[in-house]
Order: structure tokens, then sequence, then C-alpha cells
């Protein structure tokens, strides 16, 4: 059964397809829901909340691809963990003139392998994870970082700064330690 | 070299996204258990069995209202004895309600009329039985008859026919007769029963002068007194 088939049946109300439906995309929604919430908890309770309002909204969305669909699904789920951020206003704030100073080496986070990436990410503020997740793994501009937080566009780049000068320095203690082992 | 935005470059972006969204659990960590977050998600998708259990609670919550109440609403089905029990609505003769409309075209046909209403009062609990008191009231019907509108879709038809002519009895009060026991009929001095026999030996004589018999009262003045006695002499 193609994905296109699985939204027509859970369009028709079918519960089979609904619980196939969200076998195949739990597991991947539920790992971007813990980039934003750090607790396991919270992301799972995101998450169902984000499959609940696609269920409930499926009538308006039209299926164009596997990709679009998945990015559909990706945008509630965000929304999702959005909301309880701010609801908690659990962002830290730093001027953008402290955060200019930070520079970054190029190609750090590009070497690393998938799983260790995410732990890195995870160690991060809350602030800082929220920024770096939405600009450079979303794709989204500072622009629309500002408008969807609530904060001031230069607060969303002095908190991206931060979040890669950090995210180095978690690099470079990383290889040191690995050099430490290697040499033991 | 060194560079103060990482991510200018699109592919980068890329690369970051497609190693996050393929990943689908952490090496050291346990993978989602699809049954129990499907469980939970399915009741939220069904809300059916919280409202069940709500209905539940509500039927329980009405019931024990209803417990309270129950006694209250039927002490207070009883009749209240303070209250007028039966309180009948004056009926003109000449009237009967049936829709307001014609209220004013048939204003003339009504007339001012005493009219008898009975109202029964009762009295809760007297400490003496007392027996139920028969009131009779008189009502007096307006002259103007607009003011007998109840409801606006009540008019008022005449009665075909109907004297109002002859005068109706105002008032009936029933006096109580008072009770006078026979001991109180006989005085210690016996002077009721002298004007007794006093009346009647008036009768006697009275008789005799007309028919024209003798008659003699007797000698004692017990005979005299007490007018039981009468001797009748026949002159022939």
């Amino acid at each position: 059964m193609t994905t296109e088939q699985l939204i027509r049946e859970i369009r028709a109300g079918s519960v089979a397809a609904q619980q196939c439906f969200f076998r195949l995309y739990s597991a991947r929604l539920l790992m971007l829901c813990r980039r934003y919430v750090k607790s396991r908890e919270d992301a799972e309770e995101r998450m169902l909340d984000g499959f609940f309002k696609f269920f409930k909204t499926i009538d308006s969305f039209e299926f164009i691809s596997d990709a679009a669909l998945f990015a559909w699904l990706k945008q509630i789920m965000i929304h999702e963990c959005l909301c309880q951020l701010r609801k908690k206003n659990s962002f830290q704030l730093v001027s953008e003139s402290e955060a200019m100073d930070i520079t970054i080496e190029e190609d750090a986070l590009n070497n690393l392998s998938a799983a260790a990436l995410f732990s890195l990410i995870v160690q991060l503020p809350v602030g800082y994870r929220t920024v770096f997740n939405l600009y450079a793994v979303e794709g989204l501009t500072h622009k629309e970082i500002a408008g969807a937080l609530g904060i001031s566009e230069g607060s969303s780049k002095s908190q991206l700064w931060k979040a890669r000068a950090l995210l180095q320095k978690m690099i470079h203690a990383n290889e040191n330690d690995h050099a430490k082992q290697q040499s033991k | 070299m060194k560079t103060i935005m990482q991510n200018n470059n699109p592919n980068n972006q890329h690369i970051l996204q497609h190693k996050l969204d393929e990943l689908d659990h952490l090496p050291c960590e346990e993978a989602i258990s699809f049954d129990a977050s499907w469980q939970k998600l399915e009741l939220r998708m069904n809300p059916v069995r919280r409202r069940r259990r709500n209905y539940l609670y509500w039927i329980a919550a009405a019931c024990l209202v209803a417990g309270f109440l129950l006694p209250w609403a039927l002490n207070k089905q009883k009749p209240n004895l303070n209250e007028v029990v039966s309180n009948r609505l004056p009926i003109t003769p000449a009237t009967s309600i049936k829709s307001n409309n014609l209220v004013d075209s048939n204003a003339n046909n009504s007339r001012q009329a005493p009219m008898l209403v009975n109202t029964v009062k009762i009295t809760e609990k007297p400490p003496f039985k007392a027996p139920a008191v028969l009131e009779k009231q008189i009502v007096v019907i307006p002259e103007n008859p607009v003011a007998l509108k109840q409801s606006p879709e009540q008019e008022i038809i005449p009665a075909p026919v109907v004297d109002i002519s002859a005068p109706v009895t105002a008032i009936v009060v029933k006096k109580p007769l008072g009770v006078v026991h026979l001991n109180d009929l006989n005085n210690a001095d016996g002077s009721q029963l002298e004007k007794t026999a006093g009346n009647e030996n008036k009768r006697i004589l009275r008789f005799i002068k007309r028919t024209g018999v003798e008659t003699s009262l007797g000698d004692s003045p017990d005979e005299r007194t007490s007018g039981n006695h009468i001797l009748l002499k026949n002159i022939n």
C-alpha cells in the first residue's frame, strides 16, 4: 500500500490505516521532537499531539509526495514543540554585540555522525538548541525564527552564534577525549 | 579557515537535515513502543470512553441531588394549611372568557354586578377542633372590563341569555343559635313557671268566655299558681 492510499484510507476513517501511518512515521518524528524538547516524555506527548492534529486536519491536506507529507508532519510537530517552549518561556536571550565575536570552524558538524550530532544538539541550552534547530537544520531565516519564537531578529542571530560556539567546544572536547583514549 | 556564519551554504543545511531526519532512534536508547503510544493517541482521538466516564459521574451526582431534594419536594406537595386551598375566580354570569380580542367591543355587555364567591379557608391544626368556615365574599366586577385581561390571547364572549335585573342577595350570614339548657328555664324562685302558668290561665278564661263554660280555679295557692289543675263546672 502506498502512502497516498494510506492517506485515502485515513480520510475514509480507517483506524487500521491510522495505526499503520503512526507506525511508519512515529519513530522519526519522536526524534525530531526530542531535538526541541529534551525530555523524552514531553517529546512523546508533543508527538502524539502532532499526530492528533494531523488526523483531525487530514481533510485539508493534499497529498503531493512523500517528502511533502513528511515536511507537513515535521511542521506540525515543530509547531507543537515551539508552543510548549513558548508556554514555558524558556528561551535564553543573549545580546547581539556579545555574539558578534564568536567564530566557528567550517564543516565541523558535517563530519559527525547523526547520533553524535543529535546527542550534542540535545546538550545545548534550550534557547540555543531551538534557534540552531530552526536555522541550521530546518533552514528558516532569522526573521521567521524571530516571528515563531516571539523574539527579535538580533536575538535569534546571537542565540545561533552562541550555539555554534558551544557545539564547537563540545566537539573539541570529544576529540581530545577520543585522542587520549587512543594514546592510552 | 574561520567563518562567522557556517550555514550560509544551503548544502550544509541539507546535509544536517538529512542526517537528523533519518535518525529514528539512538543506539544507546531503546526504541519507541508503538503499541503504548498508539493507545495513548487512540484515547485522545476517541474521547467516547472519557465521556462515558463523565456521564456516569453526572448520573451519580444527579442521583445524589435527587436523594436530597426528593423528601423536600414531597413535603412541599402536601397541602399547606396556612394557605388558602381554593380561591375560585369570579365568574360573571354575563361573560365567559375565551379570547382577549373582543374585550373592547363587548365592553358594554358586561355590567357591574356583585357576585358571590365561596372561598374555603382552613387554618392549620388549630388547638381545638374547629369546623371549616365557609366565607362568602362580594366580588364587584369593575366597570372597565379591560381590567379582566389576563393574557393577550383571551377574549370575552357574552353568554347568550342572562337576566341580571333580578337583585341578588348580598350577604348571607348564618348566625349560630344560642343554646339554652333546660335547667336555665327553671329558676330557683319559679318566676318562669309562673309566667307560663299565667298565660295558660288567660287562654283558658278567654276560651270559657267564648264557650260559656264555668270554671273555677282551685282554692289552694299551689293550684292557682301552677295552673295544672283546672276545675270545670258545668252550669247546666
